[in-house]
């Protein structure tokens, strides 16, 4: 929780600088952050997750279909379609809520060009792998998107992590001239410059909660390996279910972006397994979102 | 800014970015009534659309996904091209390209640098799907006859009006015009929000499937939506505006007034007699200039004078690695060789203005 106090000073550092966007001091220093957190080389700070899909699937050249779990949020869906991608639904594997690796092994055809993989428990900080397979032998290419979290009704901050060095030069020139470093031929540029008042308030979050460390993707040529996440929140005794409970309308709300509705009978596990996952999915945001100002 | 020796090198450097700052007070409350829930982007677009007199008025992360979103949205099914002046900002056919549409380019009127009915109409085949045209940086298209050549042919015209959120045009104010307007909020603007983009129209239903697409719904959606805090930027901003015109119009009117002793150097006038911002200072270097503009703009950057060349290359000739229709515009080129803009903005002020026309003057001896 940020105090407001906090907020006010933060704000009032970016007017002081006069520095309000095109890749400032705070970007830069959230970059920074974030790639120390999450033990990258890169980290390319975008100014919503659905921009930044939209560009590490231009910078990773997809194309074709992409797989990614059915109990995927909207965005995902439309950043893959607004590159020009198919997206291809499977099932979730339960145990981890995630996309289920034998059914993504499944799905995979000719057309394939990637897999999208993301957790579920944490939804406030959402690391997805993007693992992207070359023509011939498979290659595997592992950048990272974490959503820092959503700003109440703001739609978060997107960032890339990735220890490639040409994607990362290339996502930064797809992003904006701004901070692209060396400049690298691109198709098309996208438009996904982070505000200096963005970054002061991601930089307000504790960094341990900005970024999970997740384990890397492991592709074995056949089907992904299920990937580990730190940790995941469960009800742990009344007062949490009662929490949950109370903030079920609001997550109801959530369902219909989803398209799911869990009372339904004919349900699929997905969608059955998602009502506790957004339920925590809710309690996550209160913890690694904006400030609930005191 | 003060000039920190004889040679007058300025630190830190004055550019041709508005960077207008908001009053602190106000921002601080908007941006705590965005902490509190209040509906401030909701606030904005009703502002926003009573400041350009439309109906509707949507706030997006930014103007570039504005244009990307509202051409989407209005280009006709079945066609393949999108028609645009070249002469105007740099990644506008890189919206195409997000659009599915070719970029196809057109000439603009040497006197106004904008794309008129008829640089259009030569341009024109029945490929084209949208008219963009694109208000240059100092006053308007020819709004009426656009809007007449839209009628004629039955095509969307949309403006991207980037450059005039203050000015009217002969029939009313900028932002009701053609299908819909779309403007930015990027710091360098008239409207500092940081970041931003917004579109306005008087079409309800364009209205109502910008907000769906803008808010992930439906066919073409994808999460575009303003941040609360740019909103609350833009607010102060708002509330500060009329002082802010009349900043820009004493900057402009002093460059004005010295600019006439330099020889060689034409300033681009407002037109009087409609309301204007005066953001930015545009000059062209006439053949009496005996410097040619990449030297010029080196000499003024060296001494941290961030003047830089007016939308320069041309986007036709740039390399695309998309779809587009290339063009021979041979007009373009010559324009796109003659103009540079002069800094401008929040942070230049009567010193520095005269330390940039004296530095010109000296660079025109």
């Amino acid at each position: 929780m940020n105090d407001w106090n906090d907020v006010e000073a933060a704000l009032t550092g970016v007017l002081d600088r006069r520095w309000y966007t095109n890749h400032g001091p705070l970007a830069r220093r959230l970059e920074t952050e974030c790639a120390d957190v999450a033990g990258t080389k890169h980290a390319i700070v975008v100014t919503n997750p659905t921009i930044a899909l939209i560009m590490l699937a231009d910078a990773l050249a997809l194309t074709g279909e992409v797989i990614l779990s059915a109990f995927s949020p909207p965005h995902f869906a439309q950043a893959l379609q607004w590159a020009g991608l198919s997206p291809r639904f499977v099932d979730i594997d339960p145990a981890t809520m995630g996309l289920d690796a034998h059914a993504a092994a499944s799905a995979m055809g000719d057309t394939t060009s990637a897999l999208l993989a993301s957790s579920l428990a944490d939804r406030a900080a959402c690391p997805l792998g993007l693992v992207a397979f070359g023509a011939g032998d498979v290659g595997v290419s592992d950048p990272v998107l974490a959503d820092l979290g959503s700003l109440g009704e703001d739609a978060g901050i997107g960032c890339i992590l990735t220890d490639e060095d040409g994607l990362a030069a290339r996502l930064r020139n797809i992003r904006s001239n701004y901070g692209a470093g060396k400049p690298v031929p691109v198709v098309r540029t996208a438009n996904g410059r982070l505000s200096e008042i963005q970054a002061a308030m991601a930089l307000l979050v504790p960094p341990t909660l900005r970024l999970r460390r997740i384990d890397r993707i492991v592709q074995d040529g056949r089907c992904l390996m299920p990937y580990a996440q730190e940790w995941l929140l469960l009800p742990r005794d009344e007062a949490d279910r009662a929490e949950l409970s109370a903030s079920f309308t609001r997550a109801g709300r959530r369902f219909a972006d989803f398209q799911l509705d869990p009372r339904a009978l004919h349900c699929t596990r997905a969608a059955r397994l998602g009502a506790l996952g957004l339920l925590i999915d809710e309690k996550c945001l209160s913890l690694a979102g904006f400030a609930e100002c005191a | 800014m003060t000039p920190v020796s004889t040679v007058i090198r300025f630190d830190p450097p004055i550019s041709t970015s508005n960077l207008v700052q908001p009053g602190e007070a106000a921002f601080l409350r908007y941006a705590r009534m965005a902490a509190d829930g209040e509906p401030v982007v909701a606030m904005l677009e009703q502002r926003l659309a009573a400041l350009h007199q439309t109906k509707h008025c949507i706030t997006l992360c930014n103007g570039f996904w504005g244009l990307v979103l509202t051409i989407r949205a209005l280009a006709l099914p079945g066609r393949t091209d999108l028609l645009m002046p070249s002469l105007t900002y740099r990644r506008m056919a890189d919206v195409a390209a997000w659009t599915r549409l070719r970029p196809r380019f057109c000439e603009v009127d040497p006197r106004t640098l904008a794309c008129t009915a008829e640089t259009m109409r030569a341009a024109m085949d029945d490929d084209v799907g949208l008219l963009l045209a694109v208000h240059p940086i100092v006053n308007q298209c020819d709004v009426p006859g656009l809007c007449a050549l839209s009628e004629e042919l039955q095509l969307p015209l949309l403006f991207d009006s980037v450059e005039s959120v203050f000015e009217h045009a002969p029939g009313g104010k900028i932002g009701g015009f053609g299908a819909a307007e779309c403007f930015s909020l990027h710091a360098s603007k008239l409207l500092n929000g940081c970041e931003g983009g917004y579109v306005t129209t008087n079409d309800a239903a364009l209205a109502t499937r910008l907000t769906e697409m803008r808010d992930g719904k439906g066919p073409d959606a994808m999460d575009a939506r303003l941040n609360r805090l740019h909103a609350a930027m833009t607010l102060a901003g708002l509330d500060d505006l009329p002082a802010q015109v009349e900043r820009n119009r004493a900057r402009y009117e002093l460059y004005r007034e010295r600019l006439q002793h330099v020889r060689g150097l034409r300033l681009l006038e407002f037109e009087t007699g409609r309301p204007t911002s005066f953001k930015t200072v545009v000059v062209e270097l006439t053949a009496e200039w005996p410097v040619g503009r990449a030297k010029t703009l080196s000499r003024l950057n060296d001494a941290n004078v961030l003047a830089r060349a007016y939308y320069s290359p041309p986007l036709h000739a740039k390399p695309m690695a998309y779809p587009h229709v290339p063009a021979d515009l041979p007009g373009t080129d010559r324009l796109a060789e003659r103009f540079m803009l002069l800094p401008c903005g929040h942070h230049v002020d009567e010193a520095a203005i005269e330390a940039v026309v004296q530095q010109l003057a000296d660079i025109g001896r």
